[in-house]
């Protein structure tokens, strides 16, 4: 290890160091006066720049500088989600409700089943089977009808957060 | 260095001026520290100075903490003090920070005379910083005076980390150097 590159690890070291790093940085600061004097030297210069004070204004900032900020126009953050935006959703939302459920009720009418081709009339089946299955298909319409558009708006509403937030990040 | 309270920086944001006012009483010794050891100038450093606060004052709102504040501010003097120094031209630098009272070397030598080399070594070796392109100074500053670590000084400067420690490196090597050739061989320190 020549005197250059023990000189630069020597520059590496943190300051207040006493003893450097490295068995072969030491071995070589043991056999090297030159070096030595430069580690005392670098050693001298943590001292010094750490005992340095700090630069004084001269005359305090405080007054003119808040005399003038009084004066200055502030950066405004906007809230991620605009007026417009929220009025947006709810209408978007609300459309998506009545939509749905009227598609769901003209889905379950027997005037759409006619058209697609099933018999309207459940005659072929039991009575017994033929009123569970009015029945059950009552009630899961039903839910459908609230579900079904309720996700529709929920997804429509994320969708324009996420729309909303990006844009008020950037 | 002082981390001003979220309570004070909360005021701030409100708009509150005597809070404000505050904050540049805490800061302003570190941010003109910072801007002289930038520009090398008293006059130009303090206008830094006071730009850069009011920056800071301006640009509040937006700060979200995701670094330190002091780091924040600091990085507002950098950007700031970057875009003067290409229209400053390089002057002989003031000596005006060589006037301010010394700290205390009577603990480190015996005798006055040792005193007086002792502080002069001291002066010597500032001067040399002050001699440094601006790169170095304000490393030096921030991890010399503000005690930053060097992820921090990486930070506010905008540099990568391996370019902080070699720029400090760096100077190290040569403010050693100068004082080795200036007051000789190993019986010289």
């Amino acid at each position: 290890m020549d005197c250059d590159q023990v000189r630069w690890l020597l520059s590496y070291e943190p300051r207040g160091t006493i003893v450097p790093q490295g068995r072969a940085v030491r071995r070589h600061l043991e056999a090297c006066p030159s070096c030595r004097a430069f580690w005392q030297a670098l050693q001298a210069v943590d001292r010094a720049l750490a005992a340095r004070p700090l630069a004084e204004p001269g005359a305090p900032l405080t007054p003119s500088v808040t005399a003038r900020a009084g004066r200055l126009p502030r950066q405004e953050v906007a809230p991620p989600f605009s007026r417009a935006f929220w009025l947006f959703s709810a209408a978007l939302t609300l459309c998506a409700l009545v939509g749905g459920a009227w598609l769901l009720r003209c889905w379950a009418g027997s005037t759409v089943l006619g058209v697609a081709g099933l018999p309207a009339d459940p005659w072929l089946q039991p009575a017994w089977a033929a009123s569970a299955s009015e029945w059950l298909s009552l009630q899961s319409g039903q839910v459908a009808q609230v579900i079904l558009p309720a996700m529709a708006g929920a997804l429509v509403s994320l969708l324009g957060a996420a729309v909303g937030f990006r844009a008020a990040q950037r | 260095m002082q981390e001003p309270s979220a309570q004070l920086l909360a005021r701030c944001c409100r708009g509150d001026t005597q809070a404000f006012a505050e904050l540049v009483a805490q800061q302003q010794a570190y941010v003109y520290n910072l801007a002289y050891r930038l520009l090398g100038e008293a006059e130009e450093a303090r206008d830094l100075a006071q730009d850069a606060l009011l920056r800071a004052w301006q640009m509040l709102p937006s700060f979200r903490g995701e670094a330190r504040f002091t780091t924040w501010l600091y990085r507002l003097v950098v950007n700031q003090g970057l875009n003067r120094l290409g229209r400053l031209r390089r002057r002989p630098l003031q000596v005006a920070i060589d006037t301010q009272p010394l700290p205390d070397v009577s603990q480190l030598a015996r005798d006055p005379q040792e005193i007086h080399d002792a502080r002069e070594r001291q002066e010597r070796i500032w001067r040399h910083v002050d001699s440094l392109p601006e790169k170095y100074r304000v490393v030096i500053a921030l991890y010399y005076q503000e005690e930053r670590s060097y992820e921090e000084i990486a930070q506010i400067l905008g540099l990568p980390l391996n370019t902080v420690k070699t720029h400090l490196a760096r100077a190290r090597q040569m403010l050693a150097s100068r004082l080795v050739d200036i007051e000789g061989g190993a019986d010289g320190l």
